[in-house]
């Protein structure tokens, strides 16, 4: 039998009890509540410790001293109220709740380990419980999405460079859109494939080149004139926009068109020539598609850290969409997109590219096999559509509370007593909740084994070496003045 | 609801407030300054105890439903010991305030015979004086003759009431015996008695003691010392309830604190005064020895806890006040 905890007091209901505790248990500690002969889960919500000698009316540190000396440790009293999670076995819920007096044992790590660690990927081991290691279910993470949250240096990117560890050791697919190059010279279980973020004209829908080139849908004449010269360059193979570009000229040149159709037209060749010279860093002619360059058993890095963001959102967006397609047709392997600076790609309150895409494969991504891991240390910038279609949350230190709020709003799962544990979760510590866990836990991420490329630059390092440098520098100038001399002498 | 109260307050609260202040500013509290010995006492560890009773009940249509308890908490060098005794029962509505106050005072004295052996001084609250001081006037209903055989059957363990007085007096004579087994067993050296607060007017006409030293000074230090006896008549023990001589005196122990009343069942001399501020100076916190606070803690029986009593009885009789609401 385990420790036992304490007994129930007061008047519990199916879902809360309190106790008095022989001992301080931790918040986040589970227990076990035995009564009418069930065996029921429950998880330290709250504790409280006091003394009825030491009642907070007391206003003199002098008349607390004096109590103390007279009294001694004193009579003091530790409370606990913990949330009924199930009967341990099942984890059906509760129909009655328990008696008061019933006993509350520490729960025993079979127990813990039959819920937890059942999964597929190792993410870490139970905070209040280190003996039981923690295990996502692979399946359920990737098809119901993943939300990653919390403030920078709460350690995001080990805990989504252990899951992409997990998958690819599970034969997955995963992608990451990585704003930071942080991935790009990482080393996990499988390959590292960097892909450039590139976009062959030749690749992209119409209707994805008609809103880069700016045409208003209502504008449809220069929309007709796009249209006929994307198919024409389609066609004609060779370089796209110049083939478009050509087509538009001919047209215009043509005798046939009143000055209002060639207005339209020379419209839409400085719109195209405009696209040119704004995405010029990203449109490559001979660039292959960049879905055709996802690859299986291997971690697929589409390294955006030198790209800017609007060009990033086109490069997302591009590829979210035919991931999409691609496996709405089974021409692609399953794939799970981690999508670092989420609330940049899916801001909650403006439009971007990327944001319909993520909100489509947030939707339908569960049906084809296409997961999203939202990462952001900005939720309540994060588009709130998104962010609730993610069944899944690892969820790291957050302070603001207005954070925490958004992050509530769009969990149903996030109780108001784990959202309490936000703010104070130390580095590597997390609230996992969601449809990859049995139960929602309080987790010590495990420390990624690979390596990632990234981190805080160590800058006082980068200083003292200049400095090392100079003054080497100024001794061998020294040294070498000195010779001069005393080769004159 | 209460308008005409607050009517009459509206009227009268100058005049209150005025009667309230003025008592202290006539002048006339100054002349008692050469009762009080201005005294900050040296702290003096000892092993000691305070003891501390209650009770509350609820009358019901056939009878009464009570609690009683008391407490010694005894300090014994950074430990506090806790002495408990209760009591939960039932008992005819006639007499029951007065059978419970006599059954909770002899409660404390079985506490305070719990624990004396374990320390130096017994501290219990309020004034034996008093409590022995008070009139009895239901005994004289109780025709002489059967009183003295109540007397003796009582002192042979086996009196039985035949009247609601009889059952009053078997309890004071339950009260005395134990009080004189304390005495007997524990000493009049072990005991004090400590009021918080005291009506005994000496001093000023209708204005307590206790308030007139509050007013004169806010130092530590204690009053003059009075001697009292005692010329009631009891039923049992009399002569040495006659003659214990009572040493009173007003103190005050830490700095603005609250004055006590403090009553020793013999005589005593300055020094020993002295020596029992400085005892009680030691466990003192906000003025007041924690051992009795500790022990008021332990055993008050409020509304709430009767309320749980008469729940876990399974009480359905009515107690009439139903009908208010």
């Amino acid at each position: 039998m385990s420790e036992r905890l304490g007994l129930c007091i007061g008047e519990a209901d199916t879902r809360h009890v309190s106790i008095v505790a022989e001992r301080a248990p931790e918040v986040g500690e589970y227990a076990i509540v035995e009564y009418d002969g069930l065996r029921v889960l429950a998880v330290v919500e709250e504790v409280s410790r006091g003394s009825a000698s030491l009642p907070e009316r007391l206003l003199s540190a002098e008349t607390v001293e004096r109590i103390v000396r007279i009294e001694g440790a004193g009579e003091q009293y530790i409370r606990a109220r913990l949330r009924l999670l199930g009967e341990a076995e099942s984890l059906s819920m509760v129909k009655l709740p328990p008696p008061p007096g019933a006993p509350v044992y520490r729960a025993d790590t079979e127990t813990l380990r039959r819920i937890f660690s059942s999964g597929n990927i190792k993410l870490g081991t139970l905070l209040s419980h280190p003996e039981v290691e923690v295990y996502v279910d692979a399946n359920r993470m990737v098809t119901r999405h993943l939300a990653v949250l919390a403030i920078t240096g709460a350690g995001k990117s080990n805990t989504v460079s252990v899951l992409i560890d997990g998958l690819l050791r599970l034969g997955g697919m995963p992608v990451v859109f990585d704003m930071h190059s942080e991935y790009a010279g990482a080393e996990f279980s499988g390959e590292v494939r960097v892909i450039q973020p590139k976009l062959n004209p030749r690749y992209m829908l119409y209707s994805e080149l008609r809103r880069l080139v700016n045409i208003d849908d209502k504008a449809y004449i220069q929309e007709r004139y796009l249209r006929e010269a994307h198919r024409h360059a389609l066609s004609a193979g060779g370089s796209m926009i110049d083939e478009m570009l050509a087509y538009l000229e001919e047209v215009y040149s043509s005798q046939e068109l009143s000055s209002a159709e060639k207005n339209s037209v020379s419209g839409v060749m400085n719109k195209l020539q405009d696209f040119r010279e704004r995405y010029g860093e990203i449109l490559d002619e001979h660039a292959p598609e960049m879905v055709e360059l996802l690859a299986p058993g291997a971690l697929n890095v589409v390294d955006l850290g030198e790209v800017d963001e609007d060009y990033a959102d086109v490069i997302v967006s591009h590829l979210l969409r035919k991931l999409l397609l691609k496996r709405k047709r089974r021409e692609v392997a399953p794939a799970f997109c981690v999508l670092e600076e989420a609330h940049i790609l899916a801001p909650a309150y403006r439009s971007t590219l990327s944001k319909y895409w993520i909100d489509r494969i947030a939707r339908e991504g569960r049906k084809f096999g296409v997961g999203l891991c939202l990462v952001s240390q900005r939720p309540k910038s994060l588009d709130p559509n998104s962010l609730s279609q993610a069944n899944n949350a690892i969820i790291m230190r957050l302070v603001e509370p207005s954070d925490q709020r958004h992050v509530q709003q769009a969990s149903e799962r996030l109780s108001d007593e784990l959202l309490a544990q936000l703010s104070s979760l130390n580095t590597g510590e997390a609230v996992v909740l969601g449809l990859m866990t049995r139960l929602p836990a309080l987790v010590r991420i495990m420390k990624f084994s690979g390596k990632l490329a990234g981190g805080d630059p160590d800058v006082v390092a980068e200083w003292q070496q200049r400095l090392r440098r100079e003054k080497r520098e100024r001794e061998s100038l020294k040294r070498e003045v000195e010779d001069l001399y005393s080769g004159l002498e | 609801m209460l308008e005409k109260v607050y009517e009459e307050l509206a009227l009268k609260r100058q005049e209150l407030r005025r009667r309230f202040a003025e008592w202290a500013e006539r002048g006339q509290i100054e002349r008692y300054a050469s009762n009080w010995n201005s005294f900050v006492p040296e702290p003096l560890q000892e092993p000691c105890a305070g003891v501390d009773g209650s009770f509350n009940h609820c009358q019901y249509r056939s009878a009464v439903l009570y609690a009683v308890n008391a407490c010694a908490c005894a300090h014994l060098g950074g430990e506090l010991r806790e002495y408990p005794r209760a009591e939960v029962d039932l008992l005819p509505p006639a007499f029951a305030r007065e059978i419970l106050e006599l059954r909770m005072a002899r409660m404390e004295l079985q506490c305070a015979l719990d624990v004396h052996e374990d320390v130096e001084l017994v501290m219990l609250d309020g004034s034996l004086h008093s409590a022995l001081s008070a009139p009895r006037t239901w005994w004289r209903f109780i025709p002489a003759a059967r009183a003295e055989r109540l007397v003796e059957l009582a002192e042979q363990g086996s009196g039985e009431a035949e009247s609601d007085e009889e059952r009053l007096l078997l309890e004071y004579i339950a009260y005395l015996q134990t009080l004189q087994r304390l005495l007997e067993h524990a000493g009049v050296e072990k005991l004090v008695f400590i009021s918080k607060s005291s009506t005994d007017s000496t001093l000023l006409k209708g204005i307590p003691d206790q308030a007139v030293y509050e007013a004169l000074s806010p130092a530590p230090g204690y009053s003059r010392p009075r001697e009292k006896l005692l010329h009631h008549r009891f039923p049992v023990h009399e002569q040495l309830f006659r003659s214990l001589v009572f040493t009173t005196f007003y103190a005050r122990l830490e700095p603005g604190r609250s004055v006590l009343r403090v009553e020793l069942p013999r005589e005593a001399g300055e020094a020993e005064l002295r020596r029992l501020l400085g005892v009680l100076y030691s466990v003192c916190v906000e003025g007041y020895p924690y051992p009795l606070r500790k022990a008021h803690s332990r055993v008050v029986v409020t509304g709430r806890h009767m309320s749980m009593i008469a729940a876990a009885v399974g009480v359905t009789e009515k107690t009439g006040r139903e009908v208010l609401g």
